[in-house]
């Protein structure tokens, strides 16, 4: 039974599967050059310019997406500055700063929680 | 002309003896790209690139091999260096299957202008874009092109025997992957 479906399926393969050397065969098949009459020019081109014409498109695009990124984030910071409010932005005022240099207390010292630790005699 | 006329007339400037040189040679240029690559847009640039090479090149040329030999040689040498590109940027589960790969790299959907090659022709393209490079340029040159062994040889830049072992390994390893898809008797 077994012995009889492989030589169906030998059959089969017969009929639809090419051999090796006719696969090879249709492989070997012309390939059709298409006619490009400004093929030379493009060479001529590339001569001049290196980057072939798919790529230039593709490298403007670039140029254009980087100038826009640009432009936006300049925009922001524009905004930002615009919108700068100096009672709600915390700044160092100068005041301080310089009250602290004349005492000479350094950041260490200057802990408010200092005193707390003290233990009283 | 002679090939050494042709140099000298190209390094001399020579616009009119360069487009003759690329009307003549195109189709030979053209046809190999087809054996590496599946679209037209892909052929259409290699064939650029190896005019673009020619150009720059030709007063390398020494003439001691046939012009069609060197362009062959620059040819293939462009063809697979685009293949390693492309297998360096782009990442394909195209083989992850053996059957698989190939009955996908032969489907016909393909989203670009894909040449026009039959089902057969397909599955050797698939099966010989995973054989190592030097046995799919010695299938490509003799069988495609016709090239004599020896012709082929020269443009590898190897000796003949080299060549012929190439080949035997090529056929055994197409054999191998392509083993359910022929009949064997």
């Amino acid at each position: 039974m077994t012995q009889k479906k492989k030589q169906s399926t030998l059959n089969d393969d017969r009929q639809i599967k090419p051999t090796f050397d006719q696969l090879v065969e249709m492989w070997k098949e012309p390939v059709d050059v298409p006619v490009d009459p400004e093929f030379m020019q493009k060479v001529q081109a590339r001569i001049v310019s290196p980057v072939s014409y798919k790529f230039r498109g593709a490298i403007a695009t670039a140029w254009i997406s980087a100038a826009a990124v640009l432009l936006v984030v300049a925009g922001i910071e524009l905004g930002r500055l615009m919108q700068h409010d100096p009672l709600t932005t915390s700044t160092s005022d100068p005041a301080n700063e310089m009250v602290i240099n004349d005492l000479e207390i350094s950041d260490f010292e200057a802990n408010p929680y200092e005193a707390l630790l003290v233990v009283p005699e | 002309m002679t090939p050494t006329e042709i140099r000298e007339a190209i390094k001399a400037g020579d616009q009119k003896v360069f487009r003759d040189l690329v009307t003549e040679f195109r189709p030979l240029v053209y046809r190999v790209a087809a054996r590496f690559f599946q679209s037209h847009d892909d052929c259409d640039d290699l064939t650029q690139d190896v005019f673009v090479e020619i150009w720059r090149s030709i007063p390398h040329y020494r003439g001691d091999a046939a012009l069609s030999t060197w362009i062959y040689r620059i040819t293939v040498n462009k063809a697979l260096n685009l293949v390693k590109k492309r297998k360096r940027f782009v990442f394909t589960s195209l083989f992850s299957s053996e059957a698989g790969g190939l009955e996908q790299a032969s489907g016909g959907d393909e989203p670009f202008r894909g040449l026009l090659r039959s089902e057969g022709a397909r599955l050797i393209d698939a099966a010989l874009a995973r054989l190592p490079d030097s046995q799919r340029t010695a299938f490509i040159l003799t069988q495609a092109e016709g090239l004599s062994q020896r012709e082929a040889a020269e443009v590898m830049n190897i000796t003949e025997s080299s060549l012929e072992s190439l080949l035997h390994r090529a056929r055994t390893n197409l054999r191998k992957r392509l083993k359910d898809y022929y009949y064997q008797a």
